[in-house]
C-alpha cells in the first residue's frame, strides 16, 4: 500500500528570508484571515507554524515534516497528536493539555505552544486544510517552498525495508 | 537628516501607511541600502529617505501594500537649466571629490529615433498574412554568407551545394541576451539566461567575465566574450562555445575600460575569471594588442585557429561617430558578426558623465553601417547585431528593417527578472538580487523563475514579431532585413531621414 | 498465534498497533491490572487540578480494542511466568498460554521506609486509584506534605495547591527536580515556589508519619527533627520496574528486565517494553531503565513489530522532559544536570537573562550535544533534542547553541544530518520525513523543471531508494 504523503519542502538555495511564509501562515490561522486584521486588530496573537531560520546567507522556512513515525505523537501523553489516514500529523486541540512533551521531542522544533484566548495548546503545521496549496507555499515569492503531493512510500513500504533503522 | 551632510537631498521618499503596516519587517529585511529600519522602542518600521534608491523592492514585497515609494516632494527652486539632478551630482562631487558612478543605460532625454519610425502595413492591393494560419519564419542565420552559391550535379543528376558555407549561428528568434559578465551579474542570472536561451533556441553571451564551469553544458547556446582583460579565456572556454566575441567597446562607456572591485571577486568568480580572490578585475580601455584593423584580424584568426574554424567570430564595438568605416574594416578583418552597441546600452558600472554624454544612437549607427557595407558590396560578409536599448518587439522589427540581422537585449532581460532601473548596479547591493554577488542577496534571484520569465519574454516578442511581419505581408524575417521601404519617419529632419535611409510619412 | 500482552498502558497500546499492522489474524490478549482501558498516567495531576475532565483521561477507548479485535482481561495482573510451559499465571491462579508474550507491566511507585507509612492518608500518585483516593480526602485536607520534588511531586504539589491545600515539599537532595535541574536553575524554581506560596524543605527526608489515635495522619517528622503538621502525605520519590511477578521464571533481570535491541528478553518469545525494561541509553552508552512515556511508546512499537515477525531495532533513547508548574516551564533532555566546570569531559554552555526570564544550558561532550536545559522559553527545545538524536558534531556552531541568535546553523545541521544520503549519524532518519529538497535537484537543471509535478516525480524516485 502506498499512501499519499504530503509535505512542504523548503529549498534553502531559494529562500531569501523575507518571512512572508510566516505572515501567510499567521494570516491563514487567524480568526479573520485578513492580513491587516490578523496582525493589528484581532484578539488572537498572530502565530506562524513555520519558522524561517536565518543565519547569514543561510535561511529556510521550516515547518512540520509530517513524519511517518513522528516523535511528537509518541511523546504526546494525552493522545492529542495523531497521524491521520492521509499521513498528516494533527493536533486535536480539545484534548491537548499543553504538557510540552511534543515541543521538546520534535527534532525540527516544528511544534510550538500557542496561546489563544488565554489557553495554551500545542500548535503545528496543519497543511492548511481549507486551501489547495498551503498558505506559506502560495505566499513564497521565490519558490523556496514546494508542496509535494506525490505518492510517498506508505508505512507498509517502509516497514518492508526496515533492516537497520529503529 | 541628523549626521548626514547638509548637502544631501533625498531622491525618493518612502511613504508608509501605518494603518496597513503589520510590522512583519519584510521590507527591513529586503532593503539592501539601509533605507528601512525597525525601531523596537517605537514598535515601528521607519525609513531614511536619503538612503532610498527607488528600487521599489520593499513596495513589491510588502504583504499589505503599506508602502509607496514616491519622488521626494521637497523641491529646489524651479530652474529650466539647472536640473535637480545637476545640483545633487554637483553637491556630491563637491563633498567627495570623485567621479560619479552609475549603472544601467543612458537615461537622458536624447531623441529616441525608434519612436519617430513607423511601420508599413498591407491594405487591399497586397495581402497581409495571418501568422496563426500560415507559417512564419523567425529563424535567423548569423555569420558570413558566400558571395554567390554554386551548385553541382552528382552522379545521379541531382543538384548539390558546391559552395562551402562558413560557420553560422542559428537563432530561432533574432533576439540574443546581451553580454553581461559573471561578476557584474551573479551566477543565478547566468543560469537563467543560459536556460532561457536553450529553451528558446537562441543564444546568450557571457560578457567578459568568463563562463562558470557549471554552465558548460549550455555551451551550444553560449557566445563567449574575449575582452581587453582576457578574463577567463582559455582553450576549453573557446571550444565549448557556439561563437566567440571580441569586445572592443561598450555603448554605455565607449573608449573606457571596466573595473570589477576586488570585493566582488569571490571564490567562484576568481576561479571563473582566473584571477586571485579579492583582486580588482581591471579591463584596460583598449586591447593592448589591437591598435589597427590588422591587429584585430590577427586576434580574429587566432580565435578561429584555436577552434578549428568551426565557430563564427563576432566583434562588438560601441556606436561612435565613424562607426561605418570601422565596421567596414572589421568585416574586412575577417569577422563573421559585427555587434553595434548604441549609447542607450547599459553597464554594470560607468562614470555617469561618460554614460550620459558619449556615443551615438543605435538607429543611426545601424543604418549607416548597413548602408556602408551595402555600398561596398560586403554586406553578406557579416551579420549585424544591434544592441543598446531595445525595449520591445517593435524596436526589434524596426532594427531589422534598418539592416540588423538580430538584436541583443540586456536591460530588457534584466527588467524581465525584476530590475526596476534604479541604476545602482555598481554598488553590488542590487535589492532584486541581479547585479550582486552577495550570497545573501543573490538568493533572491531564483534561476528557475528567472529562466521562465526570460523564456516568456522571448515567446511573447516572437509572437508579436510574427504578427508585425504578417501585417506587412512578409513571412520570413530574412525578407525584412534592410527593407527600409517599409519604414516611414515622423518628425525627423531631412538629414536624419537621409542617414536612416527612410522616407517621411506620407511619401 | 496468540499474543499475550501483560500490562495495559502506552507500551501495550503501541504494541497492539504494531502487531495489527503486520498480523490481522493473530489473537491478542491484554492483561489489564486496572479495570479500565489504557489511560494517561501523567494526566492524573491535571485531572486533580481540574484541568482535564475524567472523560478525557483514557488514552484509548473501548473502541480501540474492539476495532483491533483485542481481548482485554480487566482487573487481573500477571502474577507469574512459566516460560518452559509457555504460559503466564494471572491473579487468582488462572493460567494463560501464549505464543508470544510482551511484558509491559510498567513500574511500581517506590515507598521509602518510614514509620507509620502504612495506613490511610499516605498515597503514592501514579494511578487513577491513587488520584481518586486523594480526591476523596481532599475536603478534609488543609495541609499536605509531598515527599519528593521530582516531576510527579511537583505536578501533584501544583494540583493540590490549586485546590486550596497548603503544600510542603520535602526533598532528600538539595535541589528541586534533582534529575533535571542543576544548582543555578533550581534557584529559579525555588523562587517560583516561594512566589506561589509553596513551602519546601531541601536536603531532608521524612523518617516518620505521625498519626493520631484514630489512625489519621497528623504530621510528619523529618530527619532533622522538624515536625510538619499535615493531614495527608503524597509519596513521589520515584518508581521501580515492576519485576516482582517475574521472580523464579529465569528471566534475566537487573534493575529492570534486560532486553536486546529488538526488545527481546533472555527468554524465547518473550519481549518486554516500557518502564519495566532496562534498554539502551543513547547518551550513556549503557543499558538502564528510563521511565518515560515517549520511550515506552517507542519500545512498545518496536516490540510489537518484532512480536509479529518484524525486524525493527531500538537505537536507544535518552530522557526527555517537559514540565511546567506555577507558570515555570522546564524543558530538558539528556545530561541536563551537569554543573559548569565540574567535569572536564563536558563543556557546559550557559546563557542566562534574568530580566527576560531566559535560561539556556547546553552540555557538550566529545563535540556532541549530550543534554540541554531550557527554562521558560522552551518553544524551540526540540531542535536540541534533534541534535542529540542525530549525534551530530556541534563544534562548528557550538557558540551559537545557547545564545539568543537563530538556531539556523544548528537546525540546518539537523536537517542536513537527516537527509537520506548523509545519514550515517542518524540511522533513524526515515521516520522523520525527508528534510530539505534532494540535493540532486540542486545540481543544476539541464532540463528545467518548469512544473512542480516534474520535480515531485523526481523527488519520489529519490524517496524510495
Amino acid at each position: 500500500m502506498r499512501q499519499i504523503k504530503r509535505r512542504i519542502y523548503p529549498i534553502e538555495e531559494n529562500c531569501m528570508g523575507c518571512r512572508l511564509c510566516e505572515v501567510a501562515c499567521a494570516v491563514e490561522h487567524s480568526r479573520t484571515k485578513d492580513p491587516i486584521a490578523a496582525f493589528l486588530e484581532e484578539d488572537w496573537e498572530p502565530f506562524s507554524h513555520t519558522v524561517v531560520e536565518m543565519m547569514g546567507p543561510i535561511s529556510f522556512s521550516l515547518s512540520c515534516r509530517h513524519c511517518d513515525e513522528p516523535y511528537c505523537v509518541e511523546a504526546c501523553i494525552s493522545g492529542a497528536l495523531r497521524v491521520e489516514d492521509d499521513g498528516r500529523v494533527v493536533v486535536y486541540e480539545e484534548v491537548c493539555v499543553a504538557c510540552g512533551m511534543c515541543v521538546v521531542s520534535c527534532p525540527w522544533g516544528a511544534i510550538k505552544p500557542r496561546k489563544r484566548n488565554g489557553v495554551v495548546k500545542a500548535a503545528k503545521c496543519d497543511l492548511c486544510p481549507d486551501r489547495e496549496v498551503p498558505a506559506c507555499v502560495a505566499a513564497c515569492p521565490n519558490r523556496a517552498l514546494i508542496f509535494d503531493t506525490a505518492l510517498g512510500p506508505g508505512l507498509e513500504k517502509v516497514e518492508e525495508e526496515e533492516i537497520i533503522e529503529g | 537628516m541628523l549626521y548626514d551632510s547638509v548637502f544631501v537631498f533625498p531622491n525618493f521618499e518612502v511613504e508608509r501607511n501605518y494603518e496597513r503596516c503589520i510590522v512583519c519587517k519584510a521590507c527591513v529585511q529586503q532593503c539592501t541600502f539601509d533605507a528601512t529600519f525597525y525601531l523596537p522602542y517605537r514598535g515601528r518600521v521607519v525609513s531614511k529617505d536619503t538612503n532610498c534608491v527607488g528600487c521599489r523592492r520593499c513596495e513589491a514585497i510588502c504583504p499589505t501594500g503599506a508602502i509607496k515609494i514616491r519622488r521626494y516632494q521637497g523641491e529646489f527652486k524651479e530652474n529650466a537649466y539647472w536640473t535637480p539632478r545637476d545640483l545633487k551630482d554637483l553637491y556630491k562631487q563637491a563633498e567627495q571629490g570623485g567621479v560619479i558612478l552609475t549603472g544601467g543605460g543612458n537615461d537622458r532625454p536624447y531623441p529616441i529615433y525608434w519612436d519617430h519610425i513607423l511601420l508599413d502595413a498591407c491594405q487591399v492591393t497586397n495581402p497581409s498574412i495571418d501568422p496563426l494560419r500560415e507559417p512564419m519564419e523567425l529563424r535567423t542565420y548569423l555569420g558570413r554568407k558566400p558571395d554567390r552559391v554554386e551548385i553541382e550535379y552528382n552522379d545521379e543528376g541531382e543538384p548539390e551545394l558546391k559552395t562551402r558555407i562558413g560557420p553560422n549561428l542559428v537563432a530561432e528568434v533574432p533576439v540574443i541576451f546581451a553580454p553581461m559578465s559573471y561578476g557584474a551579474l551573479n551566477l543565478n542570472m547566468h543560469r537563467a539566461e543560459a536556460a532561457a536561451a536553450k529553451a528558446m533556441g537562441t543564444y546568450w553571451n557571457t560578457g567578459e567575465g568568463g563562463l562558470h564551469r557549471e554552465l558548460y553544458p549550455y555551451g551550444d547556446h553560449t557566445i563567449v566574450q574575449v575582452a581587453s582583460g582576457r578574463f577567463g579565456v582559455h582553450a576549453e572556454y573557446l571550444q565549448v562555445s557556439a561563437a566567440m566575441e571580441i569586445k572592443i567597446g561598450q555603448g554605455a562607456k565607449p573608449g573606457i575600460g571596466g573595473h570589477l572591485p576586488g570585493g566582488k571577486v569571490d571564490e567562484e568568480i576568481s576561479k571563473t575569471r582566473m584571477i586571485p580572490v579579492g583582486s580588482d578585475a581591471l579591463s584596460p580601455a583598449p586591447h593592448h594588442d589591437i591598435y589597427s584593423i590588422e591587429d584585430l584580424r590577427q586576434l580574429i584568426y587566432a580565435l578561429k585557429e584555436a577552434t578549428n574554424y568551426e565557430k563564427p567570430v563576432s566583434v562588438k564595438i560601441a556606436a561612435v561617430h565613424n562607426v561605418a568605416a570601422i565596421a567596414s574594416g572589421i568585416a574586412r578583418a575577417g569577422a563573421d558578426i559585427i555587434v553595434l552597441d548604441g549609447f542607450r546600452g547599459g553597464t554594470g558600472a560607468s562614470p555617469a558623465i561618460v554614460r550620459d554624454n558619449v556615443g551615438i544612437p543605435i538607429e543611426m549607427a545601424l543604418a549607416a553601417v548597413d548602408q556602408r557595407l551595402r555600398d561596398e558590396g560586403i554586406r553578406n560578409w557579416v551579420s549585424i547585431i544591434a544592441a543598446g536599448g531595445i525595449r520591445n518587439s517593435g524596436d526589434v522589427i524596426k532594427a531589422v528593417a534598418l539592416g540588423a540581422d538580430a538584436v541583443y537585449i540586456g536591460t530588457a532581460a534584466l527588467l524581465a527578472v525584476g530590475c526596476t532601473l534604479c541604476h545602482k548596479c555598481y554598488t553590488g547591493k542590487c535589492a532584486w538580487g541581479i547585479t550582486t554577488n552577495d550570497p545573501y542577496i543573490a538568493k533572491r534571484l531564483n534561476p528557475e523563475i528567472a529562466a521562465e520569465r526570460l523564456t516568456n519574454l522571448l515567446k511573447a516578442w516572437a509572437h508579436e514579431m510574427k504578427e508585425m511581419l504578417g501585417l506587412m505581408g512578409i513571412n520570413a524575417i530574412e525578407s525584412l532585413r534592410g527593407n527600409r521601404l517599409r519604414l516611414r519617419a515622423v518628425g525627423l529632419t531631412r538629414e536624419e531621414m537621409d542617414i536612416l535611409g527612410i522616407l517621411p510619412a506620407g511619401a | 498465534m496468540r499474543y499475550v500482552i501483560a500490562g495495559n498502558s502506552v507500551a501495550a497500546v503501541a504494541a497492539i498497533e504494531a502487531i495489527r499492522r503486520r498480523d490481522d489474524g493473530g489473537e491478542i490478549v491484554v492483561i489489564s491490572p486496572e479495570p479500565r482501558t489504557a489511560y494517561c498516567r501523567p494526566l492524573i495531576t491535571y485531572h486533580l487540578a481540574g484541568q482535564v475532565p475524567s472523560e478525557r483521561l483514557p488514552y484509548k477507548q473501548e473502541g480501540f480494542y474492539r476495532a483491533r479485535d483485542v481481548r482485554v482481561i480487566y482487573g487481573k495482573a500477571l502474577e507469574g511466568l512459566e516460560p518452559e510451559k509457555g504460559r503466564v499465571v494471572l491473579t487468582g491462579g488462572e493460567r494463560l498460554e501464549y505464543d508470544r508474550l510482551l511484558l509491559a507491566m510498567g513500574a511500581r511507585p517506590f515507598i521509602p521506609p518510614m514509620d507509620g507509612v502504612e495506613g490511610p492518608g499516605v498515597y503514592p500518585f501514579t494511578s487513577i486509584d491513587h488520584m481518586e483516593a486523594v480526591e476523596a480526602h481532599l475536603k478534609d485536607w488543609r495541609e499536605v506534605v509531598v515527599v519528593g520534588a521530582g516531576m510527579i511531586g511537583m505536578k501533584a504539589a501544583e494540583a493540590l495547591h490549586s485546590r486550596g491545600v497548603r503544600v510542603t515539599i520535602v526533598e532528600l537532595l538539595d535541589k528541586i527536580l534533582p534529575v533535571v535541574l542543576d544548582n543555578a536553575s533550581s534557584l529559579w524554581a525555588q523562587e517560583t515556589l516561594e512566589k506561589a506560596g509553596v513551602e519546601y524543605v531541601l536536603g531532608d527526608s521524612v523518617v516518620a508519619v505521625e498519626r493520631d489515635p484514630q489512625g489519621g495522619v497528623r504530621g510528619v517528622t523529618l530527619k532533622s527533627g522538624t515536625f510538619i503538621p499535615c493531614q495527608g502525605v503524597i509519596v513521589a520519590v520515584g518508581v521501580r520496574p515492576n519485576v516482582g511477578p517475574l521472580e523464579g521464571s529465569g528471566i534475566e533481570v537487573n534493575k529492570g528486565v534486560i532486553v536486546d535491541d529488538r526488545m527481546e528478553t533472555s527468554l524465547e518469545n518473550v519481549f518486554a517494553a516500557g518502564d519495566l525494561v532496562e534498554a539502551y541509553d543513547l547518551i550513556l552508552g549503557a543499558k538502564r531503565p528510563i521511565q518515560l512515556w515517549p520511550l515506552a511508546y517507542r519500545q512498545g512499537l518496536i516490540a510489537g513489530a518484532n512480536l509479529a515477525g518484524g525486524r525493527k531495532r531500538y537505537v536507544g533513547g535518552f530522557p526527555i522532559n517537559s514540565v511546567g508548574f506555577f507558570g515555570f516551564k522546564v524543558a530538558s533532555a539528556g545530561l541536563s544536570t551537569v554543573e559548569p566546570g565540574v567535569e572536564e569531559s563536558f563543556e557546559v554552555l550557559v546563557y542566562e537573562d534574568r530580566e527576560k526570564g531566559i535560561f539556556r544550558k547546553a552540555v557538550v561532550g566529545n563535540n556532541r550535544l549530550m543534554g540541554f536545559l531550557l527554562l521558560n522559553d522552551t518553544s524551540r527545545a526540540g531542535i536540541y533534542s534533534g541534535l542529540i538524536w542525530s549525534r551530530m558534531d556541534v563544534s562548528p556552531f557550538k557558540d551559537a547553541l545557547v545564545e539568543e541568535v537563530s538556531l539556523a546553523e544548528a537546525c540546518r545541521a539537523v536537517t542536513r544530518g537527516m537527509e537520506p544520503w548523509s545519514f550515517d549519524s542518524m540511522r533513524d532518519f526515515r521516520r522523520m520525513g525527508w528534510a530539505l529538497f534532494p540535493r540532486s535537484y540542486r545540481k543544476h537543471f539541464t532540463a528545467m523543471p518548469s512544473r512542480i509535478e516534474e520535480v515531485c516525480a523526481f523527488e519520489s524516485e529519490v524517496c524510495t531508494i
